[in-house]
């Protein structure tokens, strides 16, 4: 019995640390390609783009609970990420660059928006969410209808955390907050969350 | 099991919950329409390209800008000198106004 646990922990370990090189392998590729890019290599800007343009649209979706809203935020971040791919320095992931990004521009634009223009949005974002999970016969789930009525900062700071596994430093420079903020933001974000499915 | 044990459990029970419904989310929802890596590459290019040209017509105001002080200024300094010490000196008097005003706030900010 004993053993067999054993096992399985160094299996989990195996299967932690080739995930681990298979991230460090692919963060120096998109390195390599962006210092290309960088040099005026359009194609491989093209290819780098290409590749992450999935995972950016799935997350935006994930902060703004809008496909809509979340397709014309890909689109604007990625005509950002060309306009400023020469400031990328390769501190964090060329996903985490990204996300930053698209999470900034997001923030710019409810900023501008009135509060009860934005309410509505949100309720209509949601609503065609929805309707994608009932017309796949999906169930709508209780956590996920917690998550779309959270503010947009506790959404925001709850999914960078637990989805994404960011630490509080990284969020907060992602958020432009100070880690402490972040911190409080994800535990409220948590307390909220468990509140509404009691 | 302590009440902070049975807490921390029952939140990382939840914390699964909530990756696992994000995670169906991301399968249930339409794939984004993706552009082609040639779509791309034209927009790359193309956004480049204007950024070039918008780039070459900011150098260009720039140097036309500093042409023009420039010579404005040589102008003054041998045709009319005195403008040029007027506008010196009233730089100067205008410096001193505005730092004697940011003192005298600051001091009534301090008193009060």
């Amino acid at each position: 019995m004993y053993e067999k646990e054993m096992n399985e922990i160094a299996n989990l370990f195996v299967l932690y640390l080739s995930l681990m090189e298979e991230g460090v392998k692919m963060r120096t590729e998109d390195m390599k390609k962006v210092k290309l890019a960088q040099h005026g290599d359009a194609d491989v800007l093209a290819d780098l783009i290409h590749k992450h343009y999935s995972f950016l649209y799935k997350y935006l979706v994930k902060v703004t609970m809008d496909p809509v809203m979340a397709e014309d935020l890909t689109q604007d971040t990625i005509l950002r990420c060309i306009e400023k791919i020469s400031l990328y320095d390769g501190s964090s992931a060329f996903s985490s660059w990204l996300m930053t990004m698209g999470t900034r521009i997001y923030i710019d634009q409810m900023r501008r928006k009135k509060r009860e223009n934005s309410w509505l949005l949100r309720e209509q974002g949601i609503r065609r969410i929805r309707w994608q999970f009932e017309s796949r016969n999906e169930e709508w789930s209780d956590v996920l209808e917690s998550l779309a009525k959270l503010s947009t900062e506790h959404r925001l700071a709850v999914l960078l955390k637990h989805y994404y596994g960011y630490t509080y430093e990284e969020i907060g420079e992602m958020l432009s907050i100070p880690s402490g903020t972040a911190k409080s933001r994800v535990a409220n974000a948590v307390r909220q969350l468990r509140e509404e499915m009691s | 099991m302590d009440w902070n044990d049975q807490d921390g459990t029952e939140e990382e029970i939840f914390l699964m919950k909530l990756r696992q419904s994000v995670d169906r989310m991301d399968h249930v929802l339409d794939q984004p329409s993706i552009p082609t890596k040639e779509q791309l590459k034209d927009h790359i290019n193309e956004r480049w390209k204007k950024r070039r040209k918008s780039m070459k017509l900011e150098l260009l105001l720039f140097w036309l800008v500093s042409l023009f002080v420039v010579g404005s200024g040589m102008l003054l300094v041998y045709s009319a000198p005195w403008i040029l010490w007027g506008i010196q000196g009233l730089s100067i008097i205008t410096a001193i106004c505005l730092m004697l005003r940011f003192v005298i706030h600051r001091r009534k900010e301090g008193m009060g």
